[in-house]
């Protein structure tokens, strides 16, 4: 994840447990984004972070969690948000990371729904899910070299609206994706 | 200096230190709406968490 050349120069910063990533996305538009990786809780024996994409208007000092913007140099930005993830690794080392879209939640199918012209069934969005799509066809192109540095597991929500982590499938959609740093004595799972 | 609303072609320097100015002012707080945005998912994925983890 970090063999990208086409990425944004960053900054980062520690706030406490938090770690925070700026970079300047110049697109269409001239944006500030910020990734975000905020510690939830302790999971056994190490701490579960997960990971937002922010825009930062200046002008105002807002905040725009996962919004998008159609910048016109989304692979550019997706490939910085990645980049930032083994620096994110450097600092908490025995970190658990849980990555998933804003897009996957029953809020935002409920707020497409309000405005949106496709007829979708009432089961299916088919303006969700797109974010951890992205992320988790890179994992799955390029699992093979990842897993060399990184163990990956899939996240179900279980009928008591519980989070699982499962060893991961490629063939599976997840909605979740978890990941952590290798360590030289880990096993493959 | 800039916002969403400006596309102007920004040096380098210009940038660096545009960034810097962004981090500083996340280091005195003043970015509270995400800070409660941050809470509010914290608290969320936290009721969900299966203890089996």
């Amino acid at each position: 994840m970090s063999h990208f050349t086409d990425t944004y120069e960053i900054r980062s910063k520690i706030s406490e447990r938090d770690v925070h990533f700026f970079f300047f996305s110049e697109g269409k538009k001239n944006i500030i984004k910020v990734v975000l990786y905020y510690y939830v809780l302790d999971l056994q024996e190490y701490p579960l972070y997960n990971l937002a994409l922010s825009d930062y208007d200046i002008s105002t000092n807002s905040y725009h969690i996962d919004k998008t913007t159609d910048n016109g140099d989304a692979y550019k930005v997706f490939h910085t948000v990645l980049a930032t993830i083994p620096c994110f690794f450097s600092i908490w080392q025995n970190a658990m990371l849980m990555v998933q879209g804003s897009d996957s939640t029953q809020e935002f199918q409920d707020n497409c729904r309000l405005t949106c012209k496709k007829r979708c069934p009432l089961a299916e969005c088919r303006n969700a899910h797109r974010r951890i799509n992205i992320y988790r066809n890179y994992v799955n192109k390029n699992f093979d070299s990842l897993t060399k540095e990184y163990i990956f597991y899939g996240g179900i929500i279980d009928i008591d609206n519980q989070l699982l982590k499962v060893e991961y499938n490629k063939e599976n959609n997840y909605r979740i994706v978890l990941l952590k740093k290798r360590k030289f004595d880990d096993h493959d799972i | 200096m800039t916002s969403k609303n400006n596309k102007k072609k920004l040096t380098r320097q210009e940038k660096s230190e545009l960034l810097d100015m962004v981090a500083a002012k996340f280091k005195k707080g003043s970015n509270n709406s995400l800070l409660e945005y941050i809470e509010r998912q914290r608290e969320a994925i936290r009721r969900s968490i299966s203890p089996t983890l």
